[in-house]
């Protein structure tokens, strides 16, 4: 398992690529790893109805 | 692709069965989350299912290792990609199904799709009206498995839902009933008490009187459900008492498809279970609060809708503080149509029968008197005259039209200004122009009525237009808007109004 501090750094390197792509959506077309990161945020924050707490 | 929700995996299974009649040799794949195959397992018409492991890519990016996710997910890509698929149907409507759409094909995709260029469209028309209902649901008259039909464009289906269940699967199902002291001399009404949201949630004690009537009148009951589920389930055994088994907790849902397909009836709300019930061609009494039984009732012929006199209806509320709709369905007009057919002749709620004519489309039919319709009829004629032109003529008062022409009306004299302002532009490059395109196109929210179906229909259009290119946004902005004003015009001229 990585350690805390290079789980951090992960997180940051995503956060960062992401960041980018989301800055120059609308300048130039996106790259096949670009559209996988994207997709990847979406999944990240998408939930199924059995995911959800309706109480 | 429509991978989530039990129910809606069913709502797919007509335009499965359509696809093979359209094209007998096709081989047709299935895209699903991992958990929700339950309904489309053991399909005819389905060759393979495509098993989308969401969760697990979410979790694995969520374990702080995103590289670890990302991989994961690319290799999933990969295999999907290496099945060589012609032609993608997405169905669904989250943003993650229309980027791995993007990133299995680059073209040949029939739904919501992301383009390169930074944006997601939609660009067929039968997907940008299923996108345009939820800003305007007034306006529409179609079942989403009607609308899912159109979107693939096929017609031909049975007449509803299709799910194959293995003769192990029913022996099973029996097995288990036996062992529970099923009497097999009596007849199964199934009971289906929960539901994902609360304000879908018949009350309890509804389901113990309508048990007891039942019971009463010869039958014996099986309350089904998930494990969260079983302890309402338990509280309706409770009240019953005898000839009542709770299932719910016990058996997966498959198994519960099972079950219910040796029942004679299944009493149900708005549930991936009333979907199922009426997918084994099972009787199904579905009760609707919030939700809309045009757009999502059970789909086949001679099943019950009953819904609160209330002309509020659908609202859409999750939760519901006072639950009085669901409430006032009483049990014994359920009885009553159980019983008789009929729920006699003052029920205090709404009642309908279902209808699917064969490779026709499904609707309700009002049982009692003055029940409320969940549709403008006049709207809904003309957004689906826009769609299709063979839908012959309405047998509505052409007096009734009026409201909705000029309304319409109205709406196309600020779209042809818009379009006015776009060739403005292109002529003199004058930015103001464009904004005052965009400060019109701001304004057409204040339609409330038909408007905003149309209104919800151009901006899906023009969402779509991809916008890398300024000059190429502007000329497919004024493409959108020419031809959104013709498709409506046509509408509204068919009447010579």
């Amino acid at each position: 398992m990585p350690q805390d501090s290079a789980l951090s750094d992960h997180q940051n390197n995503f956060n960062e690529k992401l960041q980018h792509i989301i800055n120059t959506m609308g300048k130039e077309p996106l790259s096949e790893d670009e559209i996988v990161l994207l997709a990847c945020r979406e999944i990240a924050s998408s939930y199924s109805r059995d995911e959800r707490d309706y109480k | 692709m429509l991978p989530n929700n039990l129910g809606d995996v069913i709502m797919a299974t007509p335009v499965l069965e359509g696809i093979k009649a359209k094209y007998p040799g096709c081989f047709c794949a299935y895209f699903v989350e991992d958990g929700f195959e339950a309904g489309i397992e053991n399909n005819l018409y389905c060759d393979e299912i495509i098993k989308f492991p969401r969760k697990e890519i979410k979790r694995k990016l969520a374990s702080g290792n995103e590289e670890e996710g990302i991989d994961f997910f690319k290799k999933v890509l990969r295999d999907i990609k290496n099945k060589n698929i012609n032609i993608i149907i997405n169905l669904f409507q989250h943003p993650y199904v229309s980027f791995i759409a993007s990133l299995i094909k680059d073209k040949n995709i029939i739904g919501q799709y992301f383009l390169k260029e930074g944006n997601h469209a939609v660009l067929d028309a039968w997907s940008q009206y299923l996108y345009a209902v939820a800003f305007a649901r007034q306006c529409n008259n179609l079942h989403a498995v009607d609308v899912y039909r159109r979107i693939a464009e096929v017609k031909d289906h049975g007449d509803g839902y299709t799910i194959q269940l293995k003769d192990e699967e029913k022996v099973n199902a029996q097995r288990y009933l036996n062992e529970k002291k099923c009497d097999p001399e009596k007849k199964i009404m199934l009971f289906q008490a929960g539901a994902a949201l609360s304000s879908k949630r018949w009350p309890v004690e509804h389901f113990i009187k309508l048990g007891s009537m039942l019971i009463s009148g010869g039958w014996q009951i099986v309350v089904t459900g998930s494990p969260s589920e079983k302890d309402c389930a338990m509280g309706i055994q409770q009240g019953i008492g005898q000839n009542c088994i709770v299932a719910a907790g016990e058996t997966s849902f498959r198994q519960s498809m099972a079950i219910c397909s040796l029942a004679a009836g299944c009493v149900t709300g708005d549930t991936a279970q009333m979907h199922a019930s009426a997918g084994c061609k099972v009787p199904t009494y579905a009760i609707f609060g919030s939700t809309n039984p045009v757009e999502t009732g059970p789909y086949g012929t001679g099943h019950y809708v009953f819904s609160a006199h209330c002309p509020n209806r659908p609202c859409f509320e999750t939760e519901c503080k006072t639950g009085i709709c669901m409430r006032s369905v009483l049990p014994e007009t359920i009885y009553a149509c159980i019983a008789n057919g009929d729920p006699g002749d003052s029920p205090r709620c709404d009642v309908y029968t279902t209808l699917v004519e064969k490779d026709g489309d499904y609707r309700l039919i009002a049982l009692s008197r003055n029940a409320y319709a969940y549709f403008n009829p006049v709207d809904a004629y003309l957004t689906r005259l826009a769609f299709e032109k063979n839908i012959g003529s309405s047998n509505i008062p052409l007096s009734e039209f009026e409201l909705s022409i000029r309304e319409t009306r109205e709406w196309l004299d600020d779209l042809d200004a818009m379009r006015k302002f776009l060739e403005n532009y292109l002529k003199t490059r004058n930015n103001a122009a464009v904004k005052e395109f965009e400060r019109l196109k701001t304004l057409m929210i204040r339609f409330k009525g038909i408007g905003a179906f149309w209104t919800a229909l151009l901006n899906i259009r023009l969402n779509s237009v991809p916008l890398l290119d300024p000059n190429e946004g502007i000329n497919k902005s004024l493409e959108a808007c020419r031809e959104t004003f013709h498709q409506i015009s046509y509408a509204i001229g068919h009447y010579g109004l």
